[in-house]
């Protein structure tokens, strides 16, 4: 799927959190959103899949502009918030069937790799628990498991890595990403976690005070912290040392 | 071979006749089954004779012998008095009878050697049962028209006295069904002996003082109840003998309800041993995990057998779960609102019910619950016990204050797909990070509600006649109109509810004021054309009016749509505001009181239906 943001804006009351942003995402790369608290990350995630509306300008799916009732290209990706969207009372196999059968897939077709994804990410035994009982990061891969069993084209994750999940957890999902974006698939995810950036990413976006100040690869994003002020300005002197 | 030939013996064998002329050892199997169940000739001989000789004597001579000294001694009371006692009886009867037929009935044991289901027994079980239950009817018939001819009644009464005799039979099938579902294991036979023994006592002893302690007998006696206060009011004139319309109705409504959840809960192997407990389960780990998780154990890390840690492979895991979970569930368990939503929902559409209930309606629950107090508050309406000494207007409000109470509990929905959680720093609608579209939810929100409404209009409609007795046609119209403006109100009102109205553009703001206004502009409109004194005036207003609140209704859930799809409005919002943590309070006292019912439940799961819940009453663990 390829993606194209155009001069998106969007201000709450009097503050303007997004500031004509544009950056277009290729496919088969996992790009990372990076920045400080309150820069608009979170809000241009919003904006990806419809939860909230653009001010002014469009996000373009195959060049296709994107509305919310655009049920079609809101199949083809899958957003995954801080704190995933779950019923306490539902079990953990019949969120995934709900999810799949949400995505219009047959469960039936999809048994084998529910179970593998459920021992992948060691939730092989609470399968038939509720989501309440469950930890937060058990519950984050429940939520997890089937968007990663239907793999859509666009994957969209908020700090995955600040989810709770454990190593094995977070193994597993940077595996099956990098699987994912080999076969063509895009993942945007946000984190504030720079020792992450480096092992799990194509490109970087810097975005702060609503405004894009970079999109490059890896390596460029580490030149550009060496080098820029307002990298420093941005980060401070500890990511200087992290690289 | 009497019994093998009943209607109900004959359409089970027809149905399973194939089956049985292609497997012989399936027929030799039933064949010896039959055989070694005959009834012997002496019975047959002795059954034949008792039938001829007592026959007559039990359904003519002595009821009518009773009703004559009832009714010189003690009036029509008394006789009343006599009829709740039988039907108290009755009904006590009718889960002895229909419990016994269950655990040692020939039918049953025959054809349980056939691959008929537990459900088809059942049925024909409850079938025969009710066929019994037909005497009863005959024997109040008898009473009640005895009053009628007795007093002279006119035809008014002698309606009344027939309203009357299928409420109290009516009551003995639908309260004997209920009995034998909660209580399988209630020795009812030995019960109703005892009671048999104290009232005929009574009432030898007490002859003299026939009226007063039928009074007292009556207001005691549960089973006469309707009858009496039916009659005290029609004997008086009060228009709200009509009343008894609505509990008749509903108990002949409940009738085939709890039937239905006797054929689903009511399995044959259980009662095949000569005593009433119930065989224990196999012990077995995976068991253990599923019962446990169905009676809501909370501690699921403490049922985790330790060394479930890999698995050779994926059958491995696949026994473990079970796959049925997986696959969406066809809501035949629930009850029959539910399974009729189903019905009638599109495949993609029971996706997004299942989305928005959460695989979880409990509609008709609620729905029983309102026919319940619904129930209970007439009875006690008809008995007097609620007509406050003040002014006939709050007389006229009591019931009608009932009627919106109904109208109130269809609005109770739990439509969790709509509810808002946290999300990325803030609340978002729980539908927002899942591909589904909001015409989508609204259709389906549509559609159930539709449904739902038809259902309690079944409670509204009694309602509706007996109000066009005493306040006439207008208000019965009203009644109608208000309703139904609650219920489709509640529509609008339940997919609004999940959006973002903090987070709406001010340049929108304008039109939803605009259509959110139309609506209490109309109910403004309604109460001033009340005003007036044109009966014609008043109906054509009202039905403009119910027609005009119901449109704008459907013009605020459309423009929502539009507001939402179009992207005018966020699903999440920008900051918490205070009705936002309001809301998340009551949501948090509305979580923890489903807690406590299902704390509830599974101590009355474990430890029985009272102690179970005297435990908890307590403070003992469940």
């Amino acid at each position: 799927m390829h993606i194209a943001i155009e001069n998106l804006s969007k201000s709450f009351g009097s503050t303007k959190v997004l500031d004509s942003i544009s950056l277009t995402l290729e496919l088969g790369q996992i790009v990372v959103l990076l920045g400080p608290n309150g820069a608009g990350k979170t809000t241009l995630m919003r904006c990806f899949n419809g939860i909230i509306s653009p001010d002014e300008g469009e996000v373009l799916y195959d060049d296709e502009p994107f509305r919310r009732d655009r049920i079609d290209l809101r199949q083809r990706m899958f957003f995954m918030p801080d704190f995933p969207h779950l019923y306490p009372d539902m079990k953990v196999l019949r969120h995934i069937g709900m999810v799949l059968e949400l995505y219009n897939y047959d469960t039936r077709n999809f048994e084998d790799r529910v179970m593998e994804l459920l021992a992948e990410f060691d939730l092989a035994h609470l399968g038939n628990c509720k989501l309440g009982t469950l930890s937060r990061g058990q519950a984050y891969k429940a939520a997890l498991i089937p968007f990663l069993t239907i793999n859509p084209e666009l994957w969209i994750l908020d700090e995955p890595f600040a989810s709770g999940m454990d190593p094995r957890g977070l193994t597993a999902f940077q595996t099956l990403s990098r699987n994912a974006a080999s076969e063509g698939r895009t993942v945007v995810y946000s984190t504030q976690i720079l020792d992450v950036v480096h092992n799990f990413a194509d490109r970087v976006c810097v975005i702060d005070d609503g405004l894009l100040h970079d999109f490059t690869s890896v390596d460029e994003f580490y030149d550009h912290l060496e080098t820029s002020e307002r990298m420093l300005h941005i980060f401070g002197d500890p990511a200087r040392e992290i690289q | 071979m009497i019994w093998v030939d009943s209607p109900q013996a004959k359409s089970i064998r027809s149905r399973y006749q194939a089956m049985l002329q292609a497997s012989p050892s399936l027929r030799e199997e039933y064949q010896s089954a039959m055989r070694a169940r005959r009834p012997s000739l002496l019975m047959m001989f002795l059954t034949v004779t008792t039938i001829a000789l007592g026959l007559p004597m039990v359904f003519a001579v002595v009821p009518s012998f009773l009703i004559f000294l009832l009714n010189e001694h003690g009036g029509p009371v008394s006789v009343f008095a006599v009829a709740g006692f039988l039907t108290t009886m009755g009904t006590l009867a009718f889960p002895e009878t229909l419990l016994a037929q269950l655990q040692r009935s020939r039918t049953v044991a025959v054809f349980s050697h056939l691959p008929a289901s537990d459900r088809d027994l059942a049925r024909t079980v409850w079938n025969q049962t009710f066929a019994y239950s037909l005497c009863g009817l005959y024997f109040i018939l008898l009473f009640f028209g005895a009053v009628a001819y007795l007093n002279e009644l006119s035809i008014s009464g002698w309606a009344v006295s027939l309203l009357l005799a299928m409420l109290q039979w009516s009551f003995v099938v639908t309260a004997g069904t209920w009995l034998a579902v909660s209580f399988p294991r209630f020795r009812f036979g030995q019960l109703g002996s005892l009671l048999l023994i104290a009232g005929m006592s009574t009432f030898y002893f007490n002859r003299p003082i026939l009226l007063e302690i039928a009074v007292w007998c009556t207001v005691l006696n549960p089973g006469g109840w309707p009858g009496l206060a039916v009659w005290h009011g029609y004997m008086n004139e009060n228009t709200l003998v009509w009343i008894a319309i609505i509990p008749s109705s509903l108990l002949l409504l409940l009738s085939p309800i709890l039937r239905e959840r006797l054929l689903k809960h009511f399995a044959i192997q259980e009662f095949d041993t000569s005593s009433r407990e119930k065989p224990l389960a196999v012990f077995d780990g995976r068991f253990l995990l599923a019962d446990q998780n169905r009676l809501h154990i909370y501690h699921v890390e403490n049922l985790m057998p330790e060394e479930l840690e890999e698995f050779e492979s994926l059958d491995e895991v696949r026994d473990l779960n079970g796959l049925s979970v997986l696959h969406r569930p066809a809501w035949s368990q629930c009850g029959w609102i539910e399974q009729t939503v189903w019905k009638y929902l599109k495949p993609r559409e029971r996706t997004i019910a299942g989305f928005l209930t959460g695989d979880t309606p409990r509609w008709t629950f609620w729905w029983k619950m309102a026919s319940g107090a619904l129930l209970v508050i007439l009875i006690l309406y008809g008995l007097e016990f609620l007509k406050f000494p003040l002014n006939q207007f709050i007389n006229k409000m009591a019931p009608a204050l009932c009627f919106y109470l109904v109208i109130i509990s269809s609005m109770y929905d739990r439509w969790q797909g709509l509810r808002t959680t946290p999300c990325l720093g803030s609340y978002a609608s729980h539908f927002a990070s899942y591909p589904i579209g909001v015409r989508e939810i609204s259709r389906v929100m549509f559609k159930i509600s539709f449904i739902k409404s038809l259902f309690y209009a079944l409670l509204i409609f009694p309602f509706v006649v007996y109000m066009m007795g005493p306040m006439g046609f207008l208000i019965a119209v009203g009644a109608v109109g208000a309703s139904q403006l609650i219920m489709s109100w509640q529509i609008a009102y339940g997919i609004s509810r999940g959006f973002s109205l903090p987070a709406l553009k001010w340049s929108n703001c304008w039109m939803v004021l605009v259509v959110l206004l139309i609506p209490f502009g109309t109910m403004f409109g309604l109460a001033f054309s009340l005003a007036g004194f044109n009966p014609g005036l008043h109906i054509s207003l009202l039905a403009a009016g119910v027609t005009l609140v119901f449109a704008s209704t459907l013009g605020v859930w459309r423009f929502f749509e539009w507001l939402v799809a179009s992207g005018r409005l966020d699903l999440a919002t920008n900051q918490l505001n205070v009705i936002q943590k309001q809301f998340d309070y009551y949501q948090v006292i509305l979580d923890k009181s489903e807690l406590r019912m299902q704390r509830v439940r599974y101590s009355q799961k474990k430890h029985g239906r009272i102690w179970g819940y005297l435990r908890l009453v307590f403070g003992m663990k469940p």
